[in-house]
């Protein structure tokens, strides 16, 4: 009785801002490391959704290696689950995530601790690659919060330390690319479903 | 630190760093020589040396029967480990499974109470020459002794409560209130530890005063609490490949628990990384372009004139979230996997004016297993 009043009481915790609460990983750099391997807590959290939706998991986490000033890094990161299922990696810079064989490559062609990743990995994307599976997750983030692109976006816009505010709109998405859930034989064996929400507030 | 960045690209050296020191008896020795090496193969770019570094360290933290139980020194190992296995250079005698908790470690022997009390006993005796003896039974006093000291409440007690009293091999207790493990046999084994590692109980050993610290840990510490802390290092280590950790609210039990879980103090190998300094003379300031959602994924009527606003702004609606979910970018289609939209309106139709802020969070699974289920 007790545990169903607990469970009950908890959700949904709104913030202040009425976002649900994302599921959270907060650990030092070094932890992405072993990403997605080492996470199962996380895991857990992912399954855990708002919409109650048994069988379902968060594509996304919300990371923070819990540093602060010049240190600190906050963004969204792929799930335990959606890591797995994309057989992405940690690039080893900010929060960018690519699949592990391009990861590979990347590391054989950079030269030198300060070179961009992305930049060979788009070379090994045209190499190893007919089809636009390879590059698939990347991030950034600013003081203004947090977004990832793919990291063909990074290369192609150069944002690096872009604004991401306009006069009449913020925004931040994540986003992999569509088509991958359309080859393969993942669209064979995943449903997909989506779910969003919007508020409205007079101020 | 320093050592960390001296290391910087010469796995090499690393390589006789760890075969130096991996067999030192100060486990505080060992845990920053892991901790550099590991910035080290963060550093590194795939090569030879490599290879033979993250054999090195695999081998003297994984590749006898048990792991060492400090919990240090596995977290910093398993990076170095784990970055190998991303860089693609494991060994071949590397077993992935070996590195990846639950690891295998033999329970270790404590104190027993009866030579507890004889050290009491010793101390009460000599008090005035048994200075860092009378430190280390005070401050590892636990709260189910019926009092506390500072360190064996309130940093070895609570981290030893998150795990239960069950031992792996029997069933988990699923309720959140499940008793915790005895922090009595924790104190047992730190005490044990404190005077195995060379405490000298004739020491003043008295804690350096810093009226800036306060109760936090201070940047140099009495010896006896070093040891305190090693010993808990690896008494975490034990607990957790002997016993269940505690439930949560939910009775869900972690797996495992890892450093950061039961919130020991890391340093962060990927953070020694410097920044590249910037040698440019002529810097300009110029805006990056915005990325190319930024005109796409607008929740807003089109054409969106005077007589579209007052509408929209009077709809008690807010704009269907669905079309933010699957934007293109004029060649391909996306998902969105989560975003968070606000919008302001700039010129107020009316005498109050609206801000709308639609959040969305994408899920996956399989259509079979899914279904609805109220959290109540």
């Amino acid at each position: 009785m007790l545990n169903r009043f607990i469970r009950r009481m908890r959700e949904p915790v709104l913030d202040g801002n009425m976002i649900p609460r994302p599921p959270e990983y907060h650990r030092d750099l070094a932890a992405l490391v072993a990403y997605p391997y080492a996470a199962d807590e996380c895991a857990r959290l992912c399954e855990h959704t708002h919409a109650g939706l048994e069988g379902c998991w968060f594509t996304t986490a919300d990371y923070s290696n819990q540093q602060e000033e010049h240190g600190a890094l906050k963004g969204d990161i792929p799930s335990p689950q959606l890591a797995r299922l994309l057989d992405i990696r940690w690039s080893g810079e900010s929060v960018t995530f690519s699949r592990a064989e391009i990861l590979a490559l990347s590391s054989v062609i950079s030269n030198g601790m300060n070179t961009m990743r992305v930049l060979p990995v788009s070379r090994g994307y045209a190499k190893l690659y007919a089809r636009k599976i390879c590059v698939l997750y990347g991030g950034f983030t600013d003081g203004n919060g947090s977004m990832a692109v793919p990291l063909s976006s990074l290369l192609r816009e150069n944002t690096g330390a872009s604004t991401r505010s306009t006069k009449g709109i913020n925004l931040s998405v994540s986003a992999v690319r569509h088509g991958l859930l359309k080859t393969g034989s993942l669209s064979n064996c995943l449903g997909l479903e989506l779910s969003g929400s919007s508020s409205v507030q007079d101020c | 630190m320093s050592l960390a960045r001296l290391l910087a690209h010469r796995p090499g050296v690393a390589v006789m760093l760890v075969r130096r020191f991996s067999e030192n008896n100060d486990p505080y020795v060992v845990e920053r020589v892991l901790f550099a090496v590991a910035a080290c193969v963060i550093m590194a770019q795939p090569s030879k040396e490599l290879v033979e570094l993250v054999d090195a360290v695999y081998t003297a933290a994984f590749g006898g029967p048990s792991v060492t139980p400090n919990v240090i020194i596995r977290y910093y190992a398993s990076v170095v480990c784990e970055e190998g296995s991303r860089k693609g250079a494991l060994s071949t005698n590397i077993r992935v499974e070996k590195f990846r908790p639950p690891y295998i470690s033999i329970w270790p022997l404590t104190l027993t109470n009866s030579e507890v009390e004889a050290l009491e006993k010793d101390w009460r005796a000599n008090t005035d020459s048994m200075r860092a003896l009378g430190r280390l039974l005070a401050s590892t006093v636990t709260e189910q002794m019926g009092g506390y000291g500072d360190w064996g409440r309130y940093e070895m007690g609570w981290r030893v409560g998150m795990f239960q009293s069950q031992r792996r091999n029997q069933e988990p207790l699923q309720e959140w209130n499940a008793p915790s493990f005895d922090d009595r046999v924790a104190r047992r084994y730190v005490l044990k530890r404190a005077l195995e590692l060379g405490l000298d109980k004739a020491l003043d050993d008295a804690p350096r005063y810093d009226p800036n610290v306060g109760r936090a840990r201070p940047p140099v510490e009495r010896l006896g609490k070093k040891y305190q802390w090693i010993a808990l290092h690896e008494f975490l280590g034990f607990l957790s490949d002997h016993y269940h950790p505690r439930p949560d609210y939910d009775g869900v039990i972690p797996v495992a628990l890892t450093p950061q879980d039961v919130h020991l103090d890391l340093l962060d190998p990927v953070l020694v990384r410097q920044a590249p300094r910037s040698s440019c003379d002529h810097l300009q300031f110029v805006s990056p372009p915005p990325p190319w959602w930024i005109n796409i994924l607008t929740p807003l009527p089109a054409p969106f004139d005077r007589s579209a606003r007052e509408e929209f702004v009077a709809s008690r609606e807010g704009p269907n979230p669905i079309r933010l979910l699957t934007p293109r970018d004029g060649n391909e289609a996306w998902m969105t996997l989560k975003g968070h939209w606000e919008w302001r309106e700039p010129i107020p139709c009316y005498r109050v004016g609206r801000i709308i802020f639609p959040h969305t969070a994408v899920y996956l699974g399989t259509s079979t297993r899914m279904q609805y289920r109220h959290p109540c």
